[in-house]
């Protein structure tokens, strides 16, 4: 009976069958292995809902921010950098949902894809996650932003290390006031404002008008402005804080005279304006490694002078987080191309195995190299006829753009400031929100270097 | 493409001639292996040198009965290969290890299991040389097999939902549906074979039908399922005429008819199925599925060592859920090798099928693989999401003394099937 045995063949399919089934077990374990292990029904990682042995997340400098002591997550040792770094390391509770603990759950916990959790059960202690920032410098953040609401970012443009990222309002960890959730101060105490908080960019937006105006190549920068104290639509007037008279680009960006740019924003067109602005990472996907990023937003009115003027100069819809724009000064201190901020920096096995290294990587070219070094020269320009350079250490040299932006016509206007040290030792881009602080140049620049100043000082 | 028939006479001529493994390396690699897994367990600490006697006893026998079977059919059955055997004890000690860290207690009987097995599996392979001889046990084993399973429907202790045990005196539990697996087999392999009347073939349908239908009385879901399965597997090898519409008739009449009666059971297990994480699952009818699927991911690729997993502690850990302490505690590699065992066997018994004897043992042994590649398949990825769960048991590693007695029963229709098994060194057949 031949055919019996030919018959026989058809085991091939049961077997094809369960290596198939094998396969997709297989893929499973890849792809979802990390969420059924960090499950809260995981005994190996979970004691009464808490980590049994979260590794410890540390600073640049190698100072322990969180650690786990007989069971318990305990903070570092001084209360003003517990509350300087609460939305960067997170709490106990996971209220604050965009942290380290909370988005590397999963490393900290001690699993990894290829060991499971034997590190954890043979250490006790998970991954240490190390991040970039400096807790020295987040911490003279706090005390420069002085109890006021608002947000420092300071990144190294050639790397992409975020050195300080700090938020307010905020708490102590260890010690968390009870009337937290009644208490108008610690209103939206629970947001990142540097990666959630999303503000109009008022005249910072200048330099993205500025440099979608030299890319036109309409002649901008050689135009001659006349400043009456408002630009003209037949809608209605775009409003400049003074009369300026006849000026140029390069001036109108150091006095941010709202006529001149509500002009250009104007003779550029929507289009240019919103591509650039595109270009530089509005209405675009930032990413922070795990972290929650918010998309920051710009949609330039096509047919109202008016609402293009307004958009020109940074207030109509558009909205922005401190994050973008620190990365937006980033692409013009680096020759135009973005370096990727990041935060965190390694990632190593309790066994001492590194798991992940932050790298410098670039992101798509935000604007020519040519047209980069233009905008920068008109930056630097600021500080040389209006901020003044003695804000910073002598050969800083410091570049940047101030706002203040208009919220609600009853409300102190947010304070902006942001920048970067054109300095090869001290690549430092910087944003600064001081939530209504009033002038950009008079509230936000100094805390910005006064920060920027600490980071210098630790460096040398 | 003259040369292309000769290529396939020659093919055709070529003796079936594979060179059999080394036996003695091998079992010394296997040994050394399962003495690493054994010693995570009887030695409790390894700086005061604790060690636990009683396993090292059971492990110990394990073992040494491993080591006698081989030197005793190398002396005196003139036996060259043993990879079949090799497998089985593989399987054999990945359970043992696995049930010294989920349950301890089993270890006696499991052990116990092992040997009887191995015993009545060299009787059963000496049974099955002679093909006349075999022949002669159908009818009645039939009629044994009927018999055990009508017996369990009276006699029969209701353990875990399912009425498929027989509870002798206050120690010995016997799951007799187990036994009949092997006896499905035999039967049905043996029935084929000499299939010229209809009679046989009503018979063969008859007897399938007869032990379903006391499968369901039992309410013994999975192993119903697992009948079914091989039931259609020999029907397919045997088909290839008229009567193909009588079994393709019988086969949807019997898989209908399985449907139908485990209804509920089926409506429940496919509503948890890829749902086990749902909030009111996870702790509920997905509470095994995704404590195992923990387990698997905790323990990643190489184990968290015996005795150091998490899946050992939840019910059934042992017996349906074994796979999921074999991974946690010996690796995801361990999990996908114990699932390679089963491939093999199956490999095994097809590439054997065309050396074998007569259709009979080609039948028998594909049966036999094909029966333990189903059930291994519906555990394995039962208990991890990828098909509905149901409870049945992983041959061989699970905890239970019939299944390990069965399994190895079952091991011997694919062994028989090889054709090496009865020459002897000579490369004679060997006579009676």
């Amino acid at each position: 009976m031949k055919s019996a045995s030919n018959r026989i063949k058809i085991m091939w399919i049961f077997i094809a069958l369960s290596l198939a089934g094998a396969a997709f077990l297989l893929f499973g374990i890849i792809t979802q292995g990390s969420t059924w292990a960090t499950s809260s029904r995981n005994a190996h990682l979970y004691l009464n809902g808490t980590l049994i042995g979260a590794g410890n997340i540390t600073d640049a400098d190698g100072n322990i921010l969180c650690a786990t002591k007989d069971g318990s997550r305990t903070f570092h040792e001084d209360s003003e950098v517990r509350s300087a770094l609460l939305h960067v390391v997170g709490d106990n509770y996971g209220y604050i949902a965009s942290s380290i603990q909370n988005q590397y759950r999963t490393n900290l916990s001690g699993y990894n894809s290829i060991m499971g959790v034997w590190e954890l059960s043979n250490f006790e202690q998970g991954s240490e996650v190390n991040l970039s920032v400096k807790s020295a410098a987040c911490k003279a953040a706090y005390e420069a932003l002085g109890g006021r609401k608002g947000a420092v970012c300071v990144y190294n443009y050639k790397t992409g290390a975020v050195l300080v990222s700090v938020s307010t309002p905020t708490y102590d960890p260890q010690n968390i006031p009870e009337d937290i959730d009644d208490n108008d101060a610690y209103d939206g105490v629970y947001i990142n404002r540097v990666n959630m908080g999303l503000y109009p960019p008022g005249s910072t937006f200048k330099v993205i008008t500025a440099a979608a105006a030299i890319d036109s190549g309409k002649g901008e920068t050689e135009k001659d402005f006349y400043c009456d104290g408002a630009y003209h639509t037949s809608y209605g007037d775009v409003k400049c804080m003074s009369e300026h008279g006849s000026l140029q680009m390069k001036e109108a960006l150091a006095k941010s005279c709202n006529a001149a740019f509500a002009e250009i924003a104007n003779d550029v067109g929507a289009d240019a304006l919103q591509k650039t602005a595109e270009s530089f990472g509005y209405n675009q996907k930032v990413t922070l490694g795990k972290l929650g990023v918010y998309t920051s937003t710009i949609k330039a009115a096509k047919d109202d002078a008016l609402e293009l003027g307004w958009a020109g100069i940074g207030q109509s819809t558009t909205l922005v987080t401190p994050l973008l724009q620190t990365r937006i000064m980033g692409a013009i201190a680096n020759g135009g191309v973005p370096v990727e901020p990041y935060l965190v920096q390694k990632v190593t096995s309790a066994s001492g195995f590194v798991q992940e290294t932050a790298s410098a990587k670039e992101g798509k070219r935000a604007l020519s190299e040519e047209t980069a070094r233009e905008v920068k020269s008109l930056l630097r320009n600021n500080f040389e006829v209006q901020y003044g350079d003695w804000y910073f250490k002598d050969g800083m040299n410091p570049c940047g753009k101030s706002g203040t932006a208009e919220t609600d016509p009853d409300k102190t206007p947010h304070a902006w400031f942001t920048g970067f040290l054109d300095n090869e030792q001290y690549p430092y881009a910087f944003a600064v929100i001081v939530e209504e602080g009033g002038s950009g140049s008079e509230v936000a620049l100094p805390v910005a270097a006064q920060v920027v100043g600490a980071l210098v000082d630790s460096e040398s | 493409m003259a040369k292309r028939s000769e290529d396939k006479a020659l093919k055709m001529k070529r003796p079936h001639k594979r060179r059999p493994l080394k036996t003695i390396p091998m079992l010394l690699l296997l040994t050394a292996y399962q003495v690493y897994m054994f010693s995570q367990l009887a030695i409790t600490n390894i700086k005061e040198l604790e060690i636990n006697y009683t396993m090292l006893i059971y492990f110990g026998v394990f073992l040494a009965a491993e080591w006698v079977y081989v030197i005793v059919m190398r002396a005196f059955a003139k036996r060259r290969n043993f990879e079949i055997e090799l497998i089985g004890f593989l399987l054999s000690g990945i359970g043992i290890a696995a049930i010294g860290s989920a349950k301890p207690d089993g270890l006696l009987v499991q052990t116990a299991a092992f040997v009887l097995g191995l015993i009545g599996f060299g009787v059963l392979v000496w049974i099955l040389g002679d093909s006349e001889r075999a022949m002669k046990l159908r009818l009645p084993l039939g009629i044994l097999a009927i018999l055990i399973l009508v017996a369990n429907i009276f006699l029969g202790s209701d353990i875990n939902g399912a009425r498929n045990w027989i509870v002798i005196g206050n120690a010995v539990s016997i799951q007799p549906s187990e036994f009949v697996k092997v006896i499905f087999v035999f039967v049905g392999a043996a029935t084929l074979e000499k299939l010229q009347t209809s009679k046989n073939l009503y018979m063969f349908i008859g007897f399938s039908a007869a032990c379903v239908g006391v499968l369901f009385i039992l309410r013994d879901f999975g192993t119903a399922v697992i009948f079914f399965l091989t039931f259609l597997l020999i029907a397919f090898m045997r088909s290839g005429d008229i009567r193909t519409i009588a079994l393709a008739l019988a086969s949807a009449g019997l898989g209908g008819w399985l449907i139908a009666m485990f209804k509920s059971t089926v409506k429940n297990r496919l509503a948890t199925w890829r749902h086990v994480w749902e909030p009111e699952l996870i702790d509920g009818k997905g509470f095994q599925q995704t404590r195992v699927l923990i387990g698997i991911a905790s323990g990643g690729l190489f184990g968290l060592g015996l005795g150091q997993g998490n899946v050992r502690k939840v019910i059934f850990s042992s017996t349906d859920l074994i796979f999921g302490v074999v991974c946690e505690e010996m690796g995801v590699i361990t999990g996908l090798a114990v699932l390679a065992c089963f491939v093999l066997f199956a490999v095994y018994a097809i590439n054997n099928a065309r050396t074998s004897r007569s259709t009979f043992y080609s039948i028998a042994a594909t049966a036999a693989a094909g029966l333990l590649l189903f059930q291994a398949s519906i555990n394995i990825f039962g208990v991890t999401d990828v098909i509905p769960f149901t409870g049945v048991t992983l041959p061989f590693v699970s905890r239970g003394g019939s299944s390990m007695i069965s399994c190895w029963a079952l091991l011997a229709f694919i062994k028989a099937g090889d054709a090496r098994t009865y020459l002897t060194t000579y490369g004679e057949i060997k006579k009676k």
